[in-house]
C-alpha cells in the first residue's frame, strides 16, 4: 500500500516579508524522491503522485498528501504545544519571586540600595506581549511573550535583536488548477502533534487522470515590526505555486501477470 | 459457504529498515471465518477450503513509511520439510515499491492442497530502495482444513 506524502513547506519569513513574496524564500521537499518527486528542496518541486486502478478503470488506492510548514527564524515545530506559553509562564513565575523576595526586604529596611537595583533588575528581565490585529482591526495584546530562538524570553531591551522566534507561517488555503480540476480534494484538520497549533491541511487525490497539474498554497507570513515604539506581530498573506505529477498503473494479479487464477502451489 | 480470506501484512518499516527480524516486526492476521493459528505475528497459518479467494496486502504501521509486497512464493515440497529461512532476501532490489503497489497479490485455493498440511509461502515485503529494503520470511503458511 503506498505511503502517505509530506510535502514539507519551510519558508524564510523575514525575508518573505521583507521582500513581499514568497519566490526565493520557500524551499519544498517531499517523502517521494525514490517514487519520482523532482526538484528536492528547491521553490520547483514537482511531487509525485503514483496511483493505481483496476481493470474496469476504478482507483485502486487512495493517495493522501499532507503539508507541513514551517519557519527558518522560528522554534522548531516539533516542541510541545504548550512550550512557548510554558516558557512565558515560567518568566513570570521567576520575575514574582523575585519581586516578592525584594519587597518583603524593602518592608525591613526602606532604604536598601541592593533591594532597590534587584527590583529594576526584576522588572527589566520580564518579557513583552506583542500586539496583533484582531478580526475587528482593533491591536490586541498576544497571549504568548516574545521568545528568542533558544526559547528564552526577550526583554524589552533586546527587542531589535536578529534571533527572535518569529511566529510561524501558516498555510490558509489550498487551491488552484489541481483543485478546480478535481485532482486534489483539500481541507483543514486538527491534530494533537504540535503542528501550527493542532492543524494542517491534507488533500486526497484523484488518478485517473494522469498529467502534471499545478495548485496554489495561500500562506499567512508573520514578522515582528515596531510601530510607535511598540512590537506588533503583522502578517501579511501570499500565495505560492508548486505542482504534482500524477501517474497511474494498472493492477495486475501478482501470481499470474494478468487475471486472477489457482494459487501457485506444488 | 465461506467466504473470502483478506491476508494484513502489518509492518513496522523504521524497525524493519534499521535491521529488526522479521518475527518482531511484521504481524500477519487474516479475517478468514475459520480458527487460523498464529494471528498478529508472522507464524501465521490461514485456514482455508479449496475455491476461497486469498488476498495479501501490506500496511505500513506508520503511514508515512513505505512498504509494499514485491513477493508470495509458495515452497515446493523439499523446501517445506526442511529449516525455515528466515531474513534479509537476495533479490536484487528493483524499481520503486510503486511497481509492486501494482500487483494484486490474491488467488484461488486450489482443490488438490492436502487437508491438514501447512503450506508455507516466501513473503517478500520492500520498503523504499536502501540497503535493507528487502525483507523475507518463510513462517506463515495456508492450511486446508476442509
Amino acid at each position: 500500500m503506498a505511503q502517505q506524502i509530506t510535502v514539507y513547506v519551510l519558508i524564510d519569513s523575514v525575508a518573505a516579508f521583507e521582500a513581499n513574496r514568497l519566490e526565493g524564500n520557500i524551499y519544498l521537499m517531499d517523502n517521494l524522491r525514490t517514487e519520482g518527486s523532482k526538484n528536492q528542496g528547491t521553490g520547483q518541486l514537482v511531487t509525485a503522485i503514483n496511483g493505481t486502478a483496476w481493470s474496469n478503470g476504478t482507483q485502486a488506492n487512495e493517495p493522501l498528501l499532507n503539508w507541513l510548514v514551517a519557519g527558518l527564524s522560528s522554534l522548531p515545530v516539533t516542541l510541545p504545544r504548550n512550550y512557548q506559553l510554558d516558557r512565558s509562564r515560567e518568566s513570570e513565575r521567576v520575575a514574582l519571586d523575585a519581586m516578592r523576595l525584594d519587597a518583603r526586604a524593602l518592608k525591613s529596611d526602606p532604604g536598601a540600595e541592593n533591594v532597590r537595583d534587584g527590583l529594576i533588575r526584576a522588572a527589566a528581565a520580564l518579557g513583552v506581549h506583542p500586539r496583533f490585529e484582531n478580526e475587528h482591526g482593533e491591536l490586541e495584546r498576544h497571549a504568548l511573550q516574545l521568545l528568542d530562538l533558544r526559547g528564552e524570553v526577550v526583554p524589552e531591551a533586546d527587542l531589535e535583536a536578529d534571533d527572535i522566534h518569529q511566529l510561524p507561517p501558516i498555510i490558509t488555503d489550498i487551491t488552484g488548477e489541481a483543485v478546480d480540476e478535481g485532482i486534489l480534494y483539500p481541507a483543514q484538520y486538527g491534530t494533537p502533534v504540535p503542528i501550527n497549533a493542532g492543524w494542517y491541511w491534507s488533500a486526497t487525490a484523484s488518478t485517473q487522470r494522469p498529467g502534471v497539474y499545478s495548485y496554489t498554497m495561500h500562506i499567512k507570513v508573520y514578522k515582528l515590526i515596531f510601530a510607535g515604539g511598540q512590537p506588533i506581530w503583522q502578517d501579511k498573506d501570499m500565495t505560492y505555486d508548486s505542482q504534482i505529477q500524477v501517474r497511474s498503473r494498472q493492477m495486475v494479479n501478482g501470481f499470474t501477470g494478468g487475471g486472477t487464477g489457482l494459487l501457485p502451489i506444488c | 459457504m465461506v467466504g473470502n480470506i483478506n491476508i494484513a501484512v502489518a509492518v513496522d518499516v523504521a524497525a524493519a529498515l534499521s535491521g529488526g527480524s522479521p518475527d518482531d516486526v511484521v504481524f500477519l492476521i487474516d479475517d478468514g471465518s475459520l480458527a487460523s493459528e498464529g494471528k498478529g505475528t508472522s507464524r501465521l497459518i490461514t485456514d482455508c477450503v479449496p475455491g476461497q479467494l486469498v488476498r495479501w496486502r501490506s500496511y505500513a504501521i506508520d503511514l508515512q513509511t513505505p512498504v509494499s509486497i514485491k513477493a508470495v512464493r509458495f515452497l515446493n515440497w523439499l523446501d517445506r520439510g526442511g529449516d525455515q529461512a528466515v531474513g534479509r532476501d537476495d533479490v536484487a532490489s528493483g524499481g520503486p515499491d510503486w511497481y509492486n503497489d501494482s500487483l494484486d497479490w490474491s488467488g484461488i485455493v486450489p482443490w488438490f492442497m492436502v487437508p491438514g498440511l501447512a503450506y508455507r509461502y516466501r513473503l517478500t515485503l520492500q520498503m523504499g530502495t536502501g540497503p535493507n529494503a528487502l525483507i523475507s520470511f518463510d513462517t506463515a503458511a495456508l492450511k486446508r482444513v476442509g
